[in-house]
């Protein structure tokens, strides 16, 4: 009987002592002797579950088969790691002068390798027990969670009720004016937003992650995120800075922080000789011709003529106009209901945002997948742009700690679930569907939409009402 | 002249509402109008609609004198301004006849018949495509002796004696290009932006520069609106006007401009801008032909001693001084060379029929989105010709590095090269080499050999734009780990520096760089930093301060101040590298104590070296700038890149005292010897997988053998298909890395998920097992100049069916390369010279000369040895070739019709600049006993390795051999018989020392 063998799981060891052994894959039987003997003769590279030498292209060990690379080398080094959890490591690996097991035995030259295995092991139990921790909070506030998910629920339910009475209102009307077809035209638009409504509200109430909007009753906003940090770069002289705003179940949105600083440092940086400290000595020295101003929206423009405009924009603010107000945030998405789903192998569950609107830089539509992920705070733990206008998220919720739970009640058979949103033109009409308050609703937009840029992590015992009133836009 | 004449007749119920002129002296009326009538400056556009031709000018004038009604609508020679008070302040001409659509040689030229001169010249021969309306109609000019008529429709049909010379047939509407725009009326603050814009980019709609400053006439898509600003796609401008038109003149309403002062936006009516320049272009076909009639020659022209380009002005103080001769080869089919083109291997005629209209163009510039099969200049130049044919192979090399235009065409003789550069002396070097490799030895014996690489650089190379943070580089350096993936070096791209400032960390994003590298170090990884030549303007940047206080900058035209231009890091100057003082100063920028946060794993990228300049003419430096002593940027500008990796290259060996790696975009005849260079900006398409093989043959030819393609392509997303097709052609590229653009998706090898993570690892490792052999033909490279990666014709030159053969190579003299790189693809059609070939996968033997058609399923890559050769390997997988140093070779001898071979491999420490080494020859024969196979050591001083060989396969052997031994021994071998293939199971013998095994 031989002593252990190197690199093989302990269950499976007597398989190697035999005289003879038969490759795993059943292909070849070969003497007990070449089992580990640095010489790979298994297709599968079972032979050599201790050394290198079955890190190879397969048709090495049987040539002249059609089989191409690819197939090599299921075999692995298997660390025992006690003290730690044991694991397998790739037999390239095995030898090569680097340390991959806790207990250093894929090395064989003396002392290379000291055991790890208890530190590691403690190291992961600390982990392990803040999440536990963690999760027992979630826990702890479940019943707190549960009234606020009844609320939602109820006034959600309500809103049906309202919605539904609206839209028989609706048919009243259109029945009553038969013969304009304008305004028949009107109302089946009025009354195709009003389904759309009742639609996400129903799909709402039948998902487990209500828990989530009724924890996280407005929006999230990061602090500035330098491009470079969340995208990898900038094709800016100077890089600039975002807020991205995450509003569950409506909106993604970025707006770009301190645009003044950022439009004067990148100016300095092309013109050159002069570090950004100086900015403010060289803005004296600058005509008035050298300076631009944003370009108005429409809207400012209507209302304009040349001395309203000056009325307007006038004295009052010594800076450029556009410093005036926020600068408008950009959509990166609206909640995107027919993507949703729960990542089942790590329990977290992601949403997507789609930007219905004019298509992205190059020519794709901005995406945003949002993964929700267990921690005490609700906030936003990561933003990425990995490829243009393509974005991820990581959020931290507190629900996302708690196990899932199953719908309540059966989904109203609504279909098709999904998507004529998309084929309307503007987004922004596709909301304000009731005529009495189109204007409101519009300002109403905007204005919210600004502010999320200032607001920091909220309290999750956020005013119902407030996010209701979001809804509506 | 009686303006009555031109005055519309008011019409009843009409109303002068619709006046387009709504600056402060709208609806203002004209002197003679009745009051309430019609006559405001509106009809200024009415009278303007009368004009004829060119010299009618509509205008108004205002005389003070005439108190309440001062203005007076006048048109023509009346307009102009009479010396009392008389203001001409509006004023219009026509611009109907300035349609410029063909310049050179006959533009402007007069149509026989024509009554005004201006009107009927080829100019026009835009507006007669107007007339055309469906698909037969046809305009266009042709010409007899000195006369030259412009014709459309049937008329157009030759006659005798006529020629037809140029033609354009149309089916839609021609498109209408405004060149160049006119800017005028505005009289406020930013007056001086009035004036002339000239096109700088096209696009759906076009963005205008101002002619000498850097104010831009663009349309704001995110604003709706026209406007002139800093910045052409930003909404923060001086100027604009809300309108969609596709052209500036187009567009309706009143221009607003920024006030700086009142901080307000003011409208301006009395701004306009007018098309100066269109150009209309015919959708159909254009037929050009040479004018029967010859040009005189004009003693002095255009542009001799001044030129305007694209709105930069080159001062050519030193006028003109272009040098050119023809080189014939005699009896030559096929010339090679002329890197650095996207263009066939085979260099094509550039006169006559057939092949390109333009000659192949050298001037190293930095090309956005190159296209392909085109003669225009890319990054490097190497002004080199070799030419081969059944009397043997010759090369010509015009050393000169001013901008140089070749035309190759067919003479009586042979092939005909005509090369012409801006300046320079003509230094014409004729190499009689007699054969390819004879060739390409005179040629790297001229310019220099490809320096050795330290071994890890031949290795898997992993880049982005941009790896973002330490945590970026870690999760994809552990990546490759966990996917079991190898790869040698992490490349970080412009944005870990601080602000595109080199030679400096982002602080935020890499605040700890040296322990990222000793982390990457303790795995046996490199790291690899961009630096590129321009330095930013910054005070607070110690290179700037340096070079400034000593003067390294290139000086612009005066001499007396430093260029400058824009970069990536905004405003920025050049380093002067013909300058020995920034030579040196560079150097010494890469020691450990200036190079902050870099170690002895660090090494070099650079980029942007043509030099690229993003508002200089063709996106590089001016001509007239000077570089050290007054020599002009136009005498040396394709030599500058080399000069900045000659620099780089001397900065890292005097720091590591190792071998340097530094990759170059921009390179010259000579840079092999500071380096790597790769094909720069490429896109994730199939055809620029397949236009890599041309452009990488050729840089073989050219003496220049270490260079790649990016794998996967710059721009743009491959998918999973293409990217693994790249990859397993990659891995075949002298320099292997895979990059990416900032605004691709992600693309490590293991992001598409299974199947894909484990074909692109299996086309990875085949490099890696490799690697020896790579590394021996990067020997005799540096030793012989012979080429990596080489075209079939220098391995079989007497195989005339492999002359023009670029979609397949040679691996040094022994593997056989035919890349897939058509979509969808399961098979390929390979081309086997004469010998015998065996699969590199399966052994299966082919025998040529013949086109075979092959399997090539995903996985594959149809890769073949050729009969005579011996292959030396390793085998085993490991992550990194540092860690492969220790194990154990494999021998793959693979015979030929006689059952010989022969092989080599060079052995040293792969990093130091001067090893010792030893040369090891394998020879496979065969005696009256059997075969044998047996080395011979060439030693170049002690070099000395325990490696031993773990395996010898034998492949296509025909008589059985059962029993192998070590002469000198007794003890027989292990030997294993699998159909034609031997293999040899652990010989164990030393690769670096003389042994023979005897077969029986």
């Amino acid at each position: 009987c031989k002593g252990r063998i190197r690199g093989s799981q302990p269950s499976e060891e007597a398989l190697y002592q035999a005289s003879s052994f038969q490759c795993r894959d059943g292909t070849r039987k070969i003497p007990g002797s070449q089992v580990n003997d640095d010489f790979c003769d298994c297709p599968d590279g079972s032979d050599e579950p201790g050394t290198s030498a079955c890190a190879i292209s397969r048709y090495l060990v049987r040539p002249g088969e059609e089989e191409l690379p690819g197939e090599h080398g299921k075999a692995q080094f298997y660390c025992v790691n006690e003290g730690h959890v044991p694991r397998y490591v790739p037999l390239s690996m095995v030898d090569d002068g680097f340390c991959d097991c806790c207990d250093g035995t894929d090395e064989s030259e003396a002392g290379l390798c000291s055991n790890t295995c208890t530190m590691r092991a403690k190291g992961a139990d600390g982990t392990r027990r803040k999440e536990d921790s963690v999760k027992a909070m979630a826990k702890a506030r479940k019943a707190d969670i549960g009234r606020a998910v009844a609320q939602v629920a109820q006034k959600l339910l309500q809103q049906q009720e309202e919605l539904k009475a609206r839209g028989r209102k609706i048919i009243e009307v259109a029945s009553s004016m038969k013969d304009n077809r304008m305004a028949q035209y009107r109302l089946s638009l009025q009354l195709a937003e009003l389904r759309d409504r009742l639609e996400r509200n129903d799909f709402l109430l039948t998902k487990d992650l209500r828990l989530h909007l009724a924890s996280v009753p407005t929006c999230l906003s990061t602090t500035p995120i330098s491009e470079k940090k969340f995208a990898g770069g900038t094709k800016n002289y100077v890089a600039k800075d975002y807020v991205f705003t995450y509003c569950p179940f409506r909106h993604v949105t970025q707006v770009a922080a301190d645009q003044r600083a950022w439009a004067e440092s990148n100016c300095l940086a092309r013109l050159g000789n002069a570090s950004a400290s100086e900015g403010s000595a060289l803005s004296a020295l600058k005509p008035a011709a050298d300076y631009t101003g944003r370009i108005p929206t429409g809207d400012e423009q209507a209302n304009g003529d040349e001395g309203a405009q000056k009325a307007k924009n006038g004295k009052q603010n010594k800076t450029e106009p556009e410093q005036q107000k926020n600068p408008t945030p950009t959509l990166l998405g609206l909640w995107d209901p027919s993507h949703w789903g729960t990542l089942s192998n790590q329990s977290q569950t992601y949403a997507v945002y789609r930007d219905p609107g004019k298509p992205c830089g190059n020519g794709a539509r901005r995406v945003v997948n949002v993964t929700l992920k267990c921690g005490l705070k609700e906030r936003i733990t990561r933003v990425a742009e990995n490829g243009m206008c393509r974005y991820e998220m990581t959020v931290e919720t507190m629900v996302a700690c708690l196990p899932h739970e199953l719908p309540k009640q059966e989904p109203p058979p609504r279909k098709p679930q999904r998507h004529r949103r998309k084929s309307r033109p503007e987004p922004s009409d596709d909301w304000d569907w009731d005529e009495d308050d189109e204007g409101d609703a519009n300002d109403e937009e905007d204005a919210e939409v600004a502010q999320t840029g200032d607001e920091e992590d909220n309290d999750d015992n956020g005013d119902d009402e407030d996010w209701f009133d979001h809804d509506e836009l | 002249m009686n303006f009555e004449a031109y005055r519309p007749k008011p019409t009843e119920g009409s109303s002068c509402d619709k006046s387009t002129f709504t600056g402060p002296h709208a609806n203002k009326f004209l002197s003679d109008c009745p009051s309430g009538g019609c006559l405001t400056f509106a009809a200024l556009n009415e009278a303007l609609d009368s004009c004829e031709v060119k010299s009618d000018c509509g205008g108004v004038v205002m005389r003070p004198e005439n108190g309440d009604l001062p203005f007076e609508l006048r048109k023509g020679s009346q307009l102009q301004e009479s010396p009392t008070k008389e203001h001409a302040y509006i004023k219009k001409c026509l611009t109907g006849c300035k349609y410029v659509a063909f310049s050179a040689p006959h533009g402007g030229k007069t149509l026989n018949g024509c009554l005004e001169d201006s009107c009927k010249s080829y100019n026009t021969l835009s507006a007669a495509q107007f007339v055309c309306s469906k698909l037969s109609d046809c305009s266009g000019i042709v010409a007899k002796d000195n006369t030259y008529q412009l014709r459309t429709g049937l008329e157009l049909q030759d006659e005798e004696g006529w020629l037809t010379f140029l033609k354009v047939c149309s089916q839609e509407e021609p498109t209408r290009k405004v060149v160049a725009v006119r800017v005028s009326g505005h009289t406020g603050i930013h007056s001086f932006r009035m004036g002339m814009y000239k096109i700088a980019s096209t696009g759906e709609r076009n963005v205008y520069k101002h002619e000498s400053d850097n104010y831009f006439l663009y349309y704001s898509a995110e604003d709706a609106a026209w406007a002139l600003g800093p910045k052409p796609g930003d909404s923060n401008v001086w100027i604009y006007l809300k309108s969609e038109a596709a052209s500036p003149d187009q567009t309706e309403g009143s221009w607003s401009y920024y006030d700086g002062d009142s901080e307000s936006w003011i409208e301006d009516a009395g701004m306009s801008i007018e098309a100066e320049e269109v150009e209309l272009q015919g959708v159909g076909t254009q037929i050009k032909q040479e004018s029967p009639i010859q040009e005189k020659f004009p003693p002095s022209e255009e542009g001799m001693w001044e030129e305007s380009f694209g709105g930069h002005r080159d001062t050519k103080p030193r006028g003109p001084a272009a040098v050119g001769m023809d080189v014939t080869y005699e009896a030559s089919s096929h010339v090679y060379g002329l890197a650095e083109h996207a263009s066939p291997m085979a260099l094509k005629n550039t006169v006559g029929s057939g092949g390109y209209s333009d000659p192949y163009r050298l001037y190293n510039l930095d090309v956005f989105e190159y296209e392909l099969d085109v003669p225009m200049a890319l990054y490097g130049a190497i002004p080199f010709i070799t030419s081969h044919s059944e009397r043997g192979t010759v090369g010509a090399f015009w050393l000169n590095s001013a901008e140089t235009f070749v035309d190759i065409k067919d003479g009586a003789r042979g092939k005909v090269s005509h090369w012409i550069s801006e300046s320079g002396s003509i230094d014409l070097f004729l190499l009689l080499g007699g054969t390819p490799q004879g060739v390409i030895r005179e040629y790297s014996r001229l310019t220099g050999f490809q320096a050795l690489p330290q071994k890890f650089s031949l290795a898997y190379h992993q880049c982005r734009w941009n790896y973002k943070d330490e945590a970026d580089v870690k999760a994809v350096d552990n990546g490759f780990d966990e996917h079991d993936i190898p790869y040698d070096t992490l490349w970080l791209d412009i944005e870990h520096t601080d602000g595109k400032k080199y030679f400096t960390w982002d602080s935020t994003l890499f605040p700890d760089p040296q322990r990222m590298q000793e982390r990457l170090k303790a795995k046996g990884r490199k790291m690899v930093t961009i630096i590129d030549p321009h330095i930013k303007r910054d005070n607070g940047y110690h290179v700037h301060k340096d070079a400034e206080a000593q003067g390294l900058y290139v000086k612009d035209a005066s001499g007396s101040k430093p260029y400058e231009g824009w970069c990536w890091p905004g405003s920025v100057s050049y380093l002067d590298f013909f300058n020995p003082k920034t030579l040196a100063y560079w150097r010494d920028k890469f020691s450990f104590e200036e190079y902050k946060g870099s170690t002895d794993i660090l090494y070099t990228w650079n980029d942007m070296n043509e030099p690229s300049v993003f508002n200089g003419p063709e996106v590089t430096m001016k001509k007239d700038a000077l570089h050290w002593e007054n020599v002009e940027h136009r005498d040396v500008h394709n030599l500058y890149g080399m000069q900045v990796a000659k620099g780089t290259w001397h900065g890292q060996a005097k720091r590591l005292s190792k071998r340097p790696f530094v990759l170059t975009r921009s390179f010259f005849a000579g840079s092999q010897r500071f380096g790597a260079m790769w094909t720069g900006d490429n896109k994730a398409e199939w055809s620029h997988l397949r236009d890599s093989i041309p452009m990488l043959l050729t840089m073989g030819i050219c003496g220049f053998p270490f260079s790649g393609a990016d794998v996967g392509g710059f721009f743009g997303d491959p998918d999973a298909e293409l990217l693994l097709r790249w990859y397993q052609v990659g891995a075949f590229y002298p320099f292997f890395r895979g990059h990416g653009h900032i605004d691709t998706k992600r693309r490590e090898p293991w992001l598409f998920g299974e199947p894909w993570t484990t074909r692109i690892r299996d086309a990875i490792r085949t490099r890696y097992r490799l690697l020896p052999y790579v590394y021996t033909l990067f020997y005799e490279a540096s030793t012989h100049g012979s080429p990596v990666m080489r075209p079939l014709w220098m391995e079989f030159p007497n195989d005339a069916s492999v002359w023009a053969l670029d979609n397949e190579f040679m691996l040094g003299d022994t593997i056989l390369v035919k890349p897939v790189t058509q979509q969808g693809a399961n098979t390929a059609s390979v081309y086997f010279p004469d010998g015998l070939w065996y699969d590199f996968q399966t052994f299966h033997k082919f025998t040529g000369p013949k086109t075979a058609t092959v399997k090539a399923p995903i996985e594959k890559i149809p890769t073949y040895l050729k009969g005579g050769a011996i292959l030396t390997t390793k085998e085993r997988a490991r992550r990194n070739s540092v860690l492969m140093e220790n194990d154990p070779y494999t021998i793959i001898v693979a015979v030929d019709k006689d059952g010989l071979a022969t092989g080599s491999i060079f052995l040293d420490d792969g990093v130091s600049l001067k090893s010792d080494s030893v040369l090891v020859k394998l020879e496979f024969g065969r005696d009256t006993e059997g075969s044998w196979l047996q080395t011979k050591v060439e030693k170049n001083g002690e070099y000395t390795t325990s490696n031993t060989v773990e395996r010898i396969v034998i492949v296509g052997l025909s008589s059985k051999s059962s029993k192998a031994r070590i002469a000198g021994k007794d003890e027989s071998l292990e030997v294993e018989q699998s159909q034609s293939v031997i293999t040899i199971r652990k010989p164990d013998l030393p690769i670096a020392s003389e042994w023979r095994i005897q077969f029986s």
